[in-house]
């Protein structure tokens, strides 16, 4: 159903899947006219590197997602549902709190994964987390380039305020 | 200090393994963890069966593995966590890992060659970059832009003709990116580019004299690029496996300079660093 995902065409113009919009319309308080009005929202992109979720908007009311969307998108065939289950979710958030600070909460992305999942992998809750945090549990070293270049800019530095 | 000679730098590999050996070959390398996520098929068998039977899988957080295998009778593929399978896997786990194209054998030839002793159970690999590769994918911290950029995205965006590295083959593309780096030094720029442009120049004419890398010549003859050996990555893997894949072999770094490999790859282990109130006055 989603097997070709590219995260720079993530639309969120078409209908939702019956599936999607029946597990959201369970979890009220919804309301109808936001729901039906992000299901309009138009997707921008500054350039072709940002991660798109880091730029999506609804009229007035700007929402910033976590990494993890993006990599989510990449990574998983049911991201288009979860950006999109997850877009409704936050807006819904937003709109009955407009100081709401985007505290990460799982759970109703694990539902709609497990919902609509017809794949063959599903993922412990307890290991859906945001993209950053994946990344730094991992003892990821510095590569000698990388390395090679501070030490080399450390140096030109020193030299310049000799 | 005489000039290196690539015709004389490396040589074809002998019919043992030996130390500075390179391999041609897509290398999966995992990056160390401290999460658990434990791949296994749904009813709590090996990750391995998900393979062979293309079953239902799941990636398990510990806690949900030990609670699944504690409540189900279990067969001899139900492993517990971390330990080997009874024909001898390894758990599977769900990693960041890097891909390279090419590795060198550091481990000292005495040890792994199998000649006038014993061959050593394990290796040392380092990967092999070629220097195309680290332009193209390692993000660097210009000091100009405000934002992290490949030394090809820098290029392609602040110096003059940059564009034309887009169509350079990976023989010609570190040649064509320092004349590109020269030129571009020479033409009105920005302050700031022009001193990003002129570190990158010293950077490119450098990168081999620190401690982390070491330089390998490009060579026609076996297909190398220009290329450097990553210290900060060292894998070991079994020689078994090695001996299995040893036709992979396409070159080896000629005496002397694999004496120097050897070297630097040791110094890089061995050295103590002293901070600088130790040093004598």
């Amino acid at each position: 159903m989603l097997d070709t995902i590219d995260t720079r065409m993530i639309s969120f113009n078409e209908p939702l899947p019956e599936g999607i919009v029946k597990m959201l319309d369970e979890r009220a308080p919804w309301d109808a006219d936001l729901l039906q009005e992000t299901r309009g929202i138009t997707h921008f992109r500054d350039n072709e590197y940002s991660q798109p979720s880091k730029h999506t908007y609804i009229p007035d009311k700007p929402i910033f997602f976590y990494d993890w969307l993006g990599v989510a998108a990449m990574r998983l065939p049911e991201s288009r549902i979860v950006a999109i289950a997850t877009t409704l979710l936050y807006s819904a958030k937003l709109s009955i709190d407009p100081q709401w600070t985007f505290a990460f909460d799982p759970n109703p992305i694990v539902k709609v994964i497990s919902k609509e999942k017809s794949s063959q992998v599903s993922i412990s809750p307890g290991l859906i987390m945001p993209r950053t945090q994946v990344r730094a549990s991992s003892l990821l070293a510095p590569s000698g380039a990388y390395l090679t270049w501070v030490e080399m800019l450390a140096e030109d530095l020193d030299d310049r305020s000799k | 200090m005489t000039e290196v000679n690539n015709d004389s730098y490396y040589m074809d590999p002998a019919s043992y393994l030996q130390q500075g050996d390179i391999f041609r070959i897509d290398l999966v390398a995992p990056v160390a963890d401290e999460v658990q996520r434990i791949f296994r098929a749904k009813d709590g068998r090996h990750g391995s069966v998900v393979f062979e039977q293309n079953c239902e899988a799941r990636v398990f957080s510990r806690n949900d593995l030990d609670n699944l295998l504690a409540a189900i009778s279990q067969t001899p593929l139900h492993t517990k966590p971390f330990h080997k399978t009874p024909d001898g896997y390894d758990e599977m786990v769900v990693v960041f890992a890097r891909l390279f194209r090419y590795f060198i054998i550091a481990t000292q030839t005495c040890d792994i060659s199998g000649k006038n002793k014993g061959r050593s159970e394990w290796a040392t690999i380092l990967p092999v970059i070629p220097l195309v590769d680290l332009c193209k994918t390692e993000p660097m911290p210009f000091a100009s832009t405000y934002e992290t950029l490949t030394i090809h995205e820098f290029v392609t965006k602040y110096c003059e003709k940059g564009g034309e590295l887009q169509n350079s083959s990976a023989m010609d593309y570190v040649p064509r990116l320092r004349q590109l780096v020269n030129d571009s030094i020479k033409s009105k720029q920005n302050e700031k580019v022009r001193k990003d442009t002129q570190f990158l120049k010293n950077y490119l004419s450098n990168y081999y004299a620190k401690i982390f890398m070491f330089s390998l010549p490009a060579n026609v003859k076996y297909n190398l690029p220009e290329s450097y050996v990553d210290f900060t990555s060292a894998f070991t893997v079994h020689t078994s496996k090695l001996l299995a894949i040893q036709d992979l072999r396409f070159a080896r770094i000629a005496v002397p300079y694999s004496f120097d490999f050897a070297q630097k790859f040791g110094h890089f282990f061995t050295r103590v660093a002293l901070p600088k109130q130790m040093r004598p006055t």
